[in-house]
Order: C-alpha cells, then structure tokens, then sequence
C-alpha cells in the first residue's frame, strides 16, 4: 500500500468539515476524487501531505505518518517523493518558467545540466508549453499555470502525484494531451494518482470517490 | 500599572523579534545546507548574480548622481579663505573624513535601503500572501537555504561595490569644481594627495561598516518579510517596519563603529 488514509478530520471551519475520511492507493493506481466544491479537494490534497491543520486521523506514506507532528526537515524530507500539481498558482514567482519546472529536481537530485535540458524540452514539448520557458511565471494564464505545475510535477518521477482538479475549464483537446503526458510518464515511472476533480477526470481511475455530506463516499459506478 | 504593562509587553514582543532574528541569522549564515549540494548551489548562484545586479548593480545610477552632489558639497564647503596652496592638503583631510568614514557608507546604505531593501521586503511579503513558501513546502524544498541566503549575502557585497563606486565619484566631483580653483590641479595629483592620507586602518572600519550595514539591511529585509501573516495590508506594514528598523539600525552601527575605531 502506497498511502493509506485512516479516519482523517478536519477541524471544523466556515470552509472545511470533512470526518473521518478513509481510502487508500495502492502503488500504480489512480484515484479520483469528485469534490463539488473544489475547495475542498484542494483542502483534502493538502492534508495528504500534511499542510493541513487536521483534528484526528492518519495518513500513511511509505510507512510514515504525514499528519504526525514532524520537524519541518523530516516533513520536507518525506514529500520530494510526491508531486503536487496546483489547481491556482503554485509556481515560484522568483524564478521563470524553465527555472521552475526544474526547481524540485536540480534541489533533490545531482543531475548534469544537459540531462535536465533534455528532459524540460521534452516535457514542455509534449504539453505545449515549450514556447512558454523563458516567461516569468506572472505572463502565464491559468491554464498555463496548471501545465507548468504539471511539468514540474512529472520531472520529477514523483512516487505519489497529486492533482488538484487541473482539467476544469479545459478544452477537449488539451484534456486529451494532459491525460496522454500523464499516462506516458505513469507507465514509465509507475507512480500513483490522485485526483479531484468536479466535472472532469483522467479516464482510468480504479476508484471514485465523491465529497459530499461532510464525508468521502465511494462511488460504486 | 498600564504603562508599566505596556514596557513590559513591548520589551518581551523586542526580546522575541531579537531571538527570531538570532535564530534567522543563524540559518543565513550556515553554508553546509546550500554549498554541499552542486545543483543547489547552482540555483543558489544564479539567485545570487540575479539578487546582486538588482540589488547594487541597478543603484549605481542613483549613487553616481548622489556622489556627484556631495563631492560637489564639499568642494563648497572648504574654507573661503584657504590659501591656493593649502586647498589641496585641506579638501583631502575633509574628504577622508567626512566621505570615506562617514557619509559614503551611510548614503550607500540608504541607497540601499531605498533601492533594495523595501523591494525584498515587499517581494518576501508577496511570496506569502500568495502561498509560494507553502509550494515550496509542498516540493520538500526548504526556502531559507535556497532563496533567502543569496538575497542576504547580495547585501554586504553590494554595499561594498557602492562605496567604493560613491568615493571615486565623489572625488571625481570634487575635482571638477575644485579645478577653478586651481588651474593646475590634475587628477592625478589629487588621486594621489587623497590615497597619501588614507591609512589601512581607515581601510577596515569602512569594510567592517559595509558588511554589517549590508548584513542589518538584508537582516530586517528578510525578517520583516517572512514574518507576515500573508494578508496583502501586511506588506506596507511590514516595508515601514523594516525599513524604519534599517534606518536605525544603518546609524547606530555606523556611529558605534566610528566611536570604537577612532576614539
């Protein structure tokens, strides 16, 4: 089991009341979880990796509990494994595009420039965002903004990837190339999805699950 | 017992801000976590070059024009009544002390503070209000080590190349207008009347004020921008706060310095 979630709460706010969630994900699978509200998918995502300011629960991640009180060097530790693709920003305004997209890797791994090179062309080019490298992150629009993340999540070869509802608003064609990239590099790195999403989901999910009644409930379709 | 209260409430909120930054100066100044690791030491440099150029490269505009006013100042300054042959013994002491010790690396710091310091405070302050830190959490990537330590250290080495840059321009100044005052004044003459008087120990205090005036900018910059709350009023508040701390801070480090060297 590559995550497992166990009884998760949330503190109850305006915005977020979420009990005793459960699910988990095995390794190469893909999850889905529809969140009418996509604030709180995006709240849910980040409590997976502890952001989040949650009230009970577990959540497991290669046999360490990410909601446990961490020092901050052991939590930054445990997420250079997970790649988190942000739905609204995300991208780091100090650097350009090309800058960010490598940012997680030339930080966790010694690889040679050339390599990196090779690898942000190649990416970028299969989501079409190869024009884009030399823009400072404040040129790009909300869409551009998501392909970015999504780059800079896939450069990675990340264990868990984690998708904050980014095919909203997208246009079919783009639907398509996103969900063809992510599965290339699925294939070839083996990681895990989670997804949430509204109206829009990557086509191979092996579990659904909805957001709804202050709970997480599987869809059994 | 208000007033007492309220002493006693701003001397622990003080005490607090001078352990936080303690504990800060202590990151920014630990080398093994950003110089250990070759391609983080790249990403580090090239935030570096990039802070540096923003930083002291883009205030060498404003620092020739002030340079060029007070070496003008000065010129205006030397006594009326000085003799022609001892105008050039006279203008050089006036310079020494007055612009190489004293007001060249305040202005700079001030220029400094004006140019550079409120930006990364305000650039800092927008990092928050608009979660990139959390993203940078989100990557395991620790923002300290990566982004605020090639900001700090752009500091002191900006301030060094703008003082250096203020007295040659100011001399530069000074020789223009003391030129009608005597004709057969070179530049060279002037050059060397001035290095004559400069001594090593001259050398050190202003060295030692330009890194700690450049180790206090970047200091309050940071500090202030990292501790907002990432409400977007946060920032001018934090900008006025750091920058009124700088200021203070720029002064009392240069007097104290001043008075422990030469008195």
């Amino acid at each position: 089991m590559l995550l497992e979630v166990r009884d998760l709460s949330f503190r109850p706010s305006e915005e977020v009341d979420l009990r005793q969630v459960s699910f988990s994900v095995d390794a190469g699978e893909c999850v889905v979880i529809r969140s009418p509200i996509l604030l709180l998918g995006t709240r849910l995502l980040q409590a997976l990796i502890g952001l989040e300011d949650t009230l009970a629960g577990e959540v497991w991640f290669e046999q360490h509990d990410m909601v446990a009180p961490l020092s901050l060097a052991q939590r930054l530790k445990l997420r250079r494994h997970i790649g988190y693709v942000h739905r609204v920003g995300g991208l780091v305004s100090l650097l350009n595009v090309r800058e960010n997209i490598v940012l997680p890797l030339s930080y966790h791994e010694n690889i040679e420039r050339a390599r990196l090179a090779g690898m942000t062309r190649e990416l970028s080019e299969s989501l079409g965002i190869a024009h884009l490298l030399d823009h400072e992150v404040d040129e790009l629009d909300a869409l551009q903004t998501r392909l970015v993340n999504l780059a800079r999540a896939l450069i990675t070869g990340p264990r868990l990837l984690l998708v904050d509802a980014i095919l909203e608003g997208m246009r079919e064609e783009q639907i398509e190339q996103v969900t063809s990239v992510v599965s290339r590099y699925r294939q070839r790195h083996g990681f895990a999805v989670v997804m949430t999403a509204r109206s829009r989901a990557l086509p191979w999910a092996s579990q659904v699950y909805e957001l709804r009644d202050a709970g997480l409930h599987r869809v059994e379709d | 017992m208000s007033l007492l209260g309220s002493l006693g409430r701003s001397t622990r909120r003080r005490g607090r801000q001078l352990s936080e930054m303690a504990a800060l100066l202590g990151l920014l100044v630990r080398p093994r976590a950003y110089l250990g690791h070759p391609a983080r030491r790249r990403i580090v440099f090239t935030l570096f070059r990039r802070q540096f150029k923003n930083t002291g490269v883009d205030s060498l505009l404003v620092t020739t024009m002030v340079a060029m006013l007070v070496g003008f100042l000065l010129v205006f300054l030397l006594p009326a009544t000085a003799a022609r042959e001892q105008l050039l013994p006279t203008f050089s002491e006036l310079y020494i002390l007055m612009i190489v010790r004293e007001i060249g690396p305040v202005m700079c710091a001030m220029i400094l503070i004006a140019r550079a310091g409120t930006a990364i405070t305000a650039r800092i302050g927008f990092l928050k209000v608009f979660r990139e830190f959390e993203s940078m959490h989100i990557m395991g990537i620790d923002p300290v080590a990566l982004f605020f330590v090639p900001i700090f250290w752009a500091f002191p080495l900006a301030m060094l190349l703008l003082v250096v840059y203020f007295n040659l321009f100011a001399l530069f100044a000074a020789f223009l207008s003391l030129s009608p005052l005597d004709p057969d004044l070179g530049a060279r003459t002037l050059l060397d009347t001035v290095l004559r008087q400069v001594d090593l120990q001259d050398m050190v205090v202003v060295f030692i004020k330009c890194v700690v005036s450049g180790f206090i900018i970047g200091l309050y910059a940071i500090y202030f921008g990292t501790r907002m709350r990432g409400r977007g009023r946060d920032v001018a508040r934090a900008m006025h706060s750091a920058t009124t701390r700088q200021f203070i801070g720029i002064f009392g480090a240069n007097v104290l310095i001043s008075v422990l060297a030469y008195s």
